[in-house]
């Protein structure tokens, strides 16, 4: 059997792709292409003989979270790390640089993280998402060589995107020092890729990985139908569409090629979201992206109201990250508080950790297709302080 | 193959239950039972020979959207009516008693009709759904025969019930005309028994179905999630739970049994609940009830502002459903003003209409189990639909 119908008889024709774009990304010949109505690979030319790499990398079905932590850790997580991790350093934090904080949702601290790397010549290019030039209303991957770059790929991107597809394209541009931004399912594929060695540039290439934190993702059609029905705009007519403009923590906002915006108030926003949650994001079980080198997420503290100034937090986990976050910190391109750990159990954390859970369970159960994280899982409730007045939960 | 085990086997073993009890409620060896853990029935005895009635009436795989609106309506719906399903007229409404519309959702408008068809003796109980006395926290079926009773069941709550399952129990208990609350797939499976005529004295018992307009279904594990986490409130500390306390449009509230209560606000509440999202709640593509006589729901509308009197929105689909409003009019338990079909495209419609047959789609293209609704339907283009975003005006839901 060749590599992609493997993959398209245990993955994808399933229901168990992610969309990540790790098999376009990986694969030797470019065989593979990312469909985005269909939010899954399709094969456009045939496989390479004896190449099974894009089933081997594939966090669709298998992603094994001990092994890959023997690899980057040299050990398996601890009975106090089950819900978030192994992590050195757990702390709040925001670009130093207001340009910079204030274009992102939360405090800027990626973009802050990328600029670093690339200004002091640790990178070569990022991986990033940015909106489509020809189609604004979709989110595709893009390489950023430069603080504008970077700049103009700051806010999430709360749809899928194949991130993972542009890789192959970024080492053959020659960029030989990456870091890639990704949601749990891109780290998972990158690092399912360095754990078995191939394409060597997995290792060699692929410098940072920079983890956000996810709560769920939808597919495309929720932002079309978002444009469509509380907009009532058609999608020719949308010249840009920013999912956190404005003040903290920012709003879905469009603006129409005759200047008019409109922006979406978050609750109706959220609703039509949830009515298109992605079928694969509804079984996975990372929520603070356990596998990046540093992740980076909202801050859900009990302090933020909407209108303060935006903050990040980040979790620190292996050494590449560790050097990242102290040398952007030492030159002052990032300001950061410790935190607790306690801290990092809001937001999404609910949706992942116990909603995934419970949803892995019930689909192993009806003998359906689920992804196998190798964890064992809990969805008891939690007992714990969340703010339940965060701007971006009310 | 014994009626259950079929059931087992293409619906419930796959994921298809949907809860609504209908294969209880219709068992005539009494066989089966709802197993209030797993949300799902169970077998509890030997099915009579040559038996497959459960299986027959079951909503959760087979759906026969054609066949159940011809033999309701005589005919099937049109272009014009592929979103909201068939319909005679739409009237918003409410309870002209201020006690039961405060205690309802919305308008108190089915809690006034069930109790003008109780007191009038139009029925003899009413199937609906209230909170269990030992975990207030937790939805269980009811059956309810006067005003006090519906009053203590008034109220969405947001997880699955299967409320048909009381049918059997009505019927022993001597009463002889019922009628049904119920959310979409009660009235599919309601509907189902009607279009094969059995178990005939059920169906001859059945005066009216009330429809409630559906969003999403919770399991119970969302309920003690939002106690536990969000309220911080051991459940054995519970002793009533309100999903939409005080005035409109009510905020979920629960009460302590030292006399606490805690007020959720309602953003975080849902986040918390759309975790256990019902696995076929997913796949579910019916919001307005659209085979009920009536169908009624929350009036989404833009121009309803924090603290408005409530009113409820009602499409009348039957002529059964037509005489129920206007005799309740007539008696004066309700009050209703002419509308248009724009409230039902409001609220959760999108999470139904839009999301229900994309993630059906979705999972039909993977291979997977999904209801069988008889009729072509593709993924749902968006579409303007009054929301009131542009006119500077969205519900308080929003």
């Amino acid at each position: 059997m060749t590599g992609f119908d493997r993959l398209n008889k245990e993955v994808v024709s399933i229901g168990l792709c992610t969309d990540c774009g790790t098999c376009a990304g990986v694969c030797p010949g470019k065989c593979l292409e990312m469909d985005y109505r269909l939010e899954e690979p399709q094969l456009v030319k045939k496989c390479l003989p004896d190449c099974q790499v894009c089933w081997q990398v594939c966090p669709g079905k298998d992603i094994p979270m001990l092994d890959l932590e023997r690899m980057l850790f040299g050990r398996e997580r601890g009975a106090d790390e089950m819900l978030l991790g192994i992590g050195e350093t757990y702390s709040k934090c925001h670009a130093a640089d207001p340009e910079v904080r204030g274009q992102a949702g939360g405090g800027g601290m990626i973009s802050a993280l990328l600029i670093y790397a690339l200004e002091n010549d640790l990178i070569d290019g990022a991986v990033v998402v940015t909106m489509s030039k020809k189609q604004p209303w979709v989110a595709a991957p893009s390489i950023a060589t430069s603080r504008a770059g970077v700049i103009a790929a700051a806010q999430a991107k709360e749809t899928v995107v194949p991130v993972n597809e542009i890789l192959g394209e970024a080492v053959g541009r020659g960029l030989s020092r990456l870091a890639v931004v990704g949601l749990p399912c891109h780290i998972h594929g990158i690092r399912k890729a360095q754990m078995l060695g191939e394409p060597d540039w997995a290792r060699d290439k692929i410098k940072y990985l920079i983890g956000l934190f996810c709560g769920s993702n939808y597919t495309a059609r929720a932002t079309e139908h978002i444009i469509g029905e509380w907009a009532e705009l058609k999608l020719p007519e949308v010249a840009k569409v920013e999912y956190r403009a404005g003040e903290y923590p920012g709003q879905l906002t469009l603006t129409t090629k005759k200047g008019e915006v409109i922006v979406i108030p978050r609750r109706a926003q959220r609703n039509s979201q949830q009515a298109h949650e992605h079928d694969r994001c509804v079984v996975c079980y990372d929520y603070s992206n356990e596998l990046a080198d540093i992740s980076v997420g909202d801050c859900y503290g009990l302090e933020m109201t909407e209108g303060v100034p935006g903050q990040s937090t980040a979790i620190v986990r292996t050494e590449a990250g560790m050097s990242l976050y102290e040398g952007a910190a030492d030159k002052e391109y990032i300001h950061l508080e410790p935190m607790d750990m306690e801290d990092f159990f809001r937001g999404g954390f609910e949706l992942k950790k116990h909603g995934g859970a419970y949803h892995i369970a019930e689909r192993r159960r009806y003998g359906l297709p689920y992804p196998d994280f190798h964890l064992p899982m809990d969805y008891r409730s939690l007992p714990r302080e969340i703010n339940m007045y965060h701007p971006l939960i009310s | 193959m014994a009626g259950f085990d079929k059931l087992w086997k293409e619906v419930i073993g796959v994921g298809l239950c949907i809860d609504c009890g209908t294969c209880v409620g219709v068992c005539p060896s009494k066989a089966i039972e709802m197993d209030y853990e797993t949300e799902e029935p169970r077998s509890i005895g030997k099915c009579p020979a040559r038996c497959e009635l459960c299986y027959q009436v079951c909503p959760g795989q087979n759906i026969p959207i054609p066949d159940l609106e011809r033999k309701i309506f005589g005919r099937e719906r049109n272009k014009e009516e592929e979103w909201v399903g068939i319909s005679q007229d739409f009237v918003i409404g409410c309870s002209t008693d201020p006690l039961l519309r405060i205690g309802g959702s919305s308008g108190g408008l089915i809690s006034a009709l069930l109790v003008y068809a109780l007191e009038k003796g139009v029925i003899d109980a009413a199937l609906v759904t209230g909170n269990r006395q030992d975990k207030p926290w937790r939805v269980i079926p009811r059956l309810v025969t006067n005003r006090q009773e519906v009053m203590e069941t008034s109220q969405s709550k947001l997880s699955p019930v299967p409320n048909i399952s009381l049918l059997a129990e009505a019927l022993d208990r001597g009463y002889k005309k019922l009628g049904i609350v119920g959310l979409p797939h009660h009235v599919h499976g309601v509907r189902k028994m009607q279009l094969i005529g059995m178990p005939k004295k059920a169906v001859e018992s059945i005066q009216f179905i009330i429809g409630l307009c559906h969003g999403t279904d919770h399991y119970f594990q969302a309920a003690e999630h939002i106690v536990e986490e969000l309220a911080r409130v051991p459940l054995e500390e519970v002793s009533k739970v309100r999903i939409r306390n005080g005035h409109y449009p009510g905020l979920y509230t629960i009460f302590t049994k030292d006399g606490r209560r805690v007020v959720l606000p309602d953003a975080a509440r849902r986040a918390h609940s759309f975790a256990f999202r019902k696995y076929r709640d997913a796949l579910s593509s019916d919001y307005s009830s659209e085979l009920a006589d009536v169908s009624m729901g929350d009036f989404f509308s833009p121009q309803m502002v924090e603290g408005s009197p409530g009113y409820t929105i009602a499409a009348i689909r039957t002529d059964v459903g037509k005489k129920l409003l206007a005799d309740a009019e007539a008696a004066g338990y309700i009050e209703t003003k002419p509308s248009n079909k724009d409230p039902f495209v409001w609220g959760g419609f999108e999470t139904k209409k839009h999301g229900g047959l994309y993630h059906m789609l979705e999972r039909k293209r993977h291979g997977w189990p999904v209801p069988d609704l008889h009729r072509p339907v593709d993924y749902p283009e968006p579409e303007p639909r009054n929301l009131g975003l542009r006119v500077g005006k969205v519900h308080p839901h929003y």
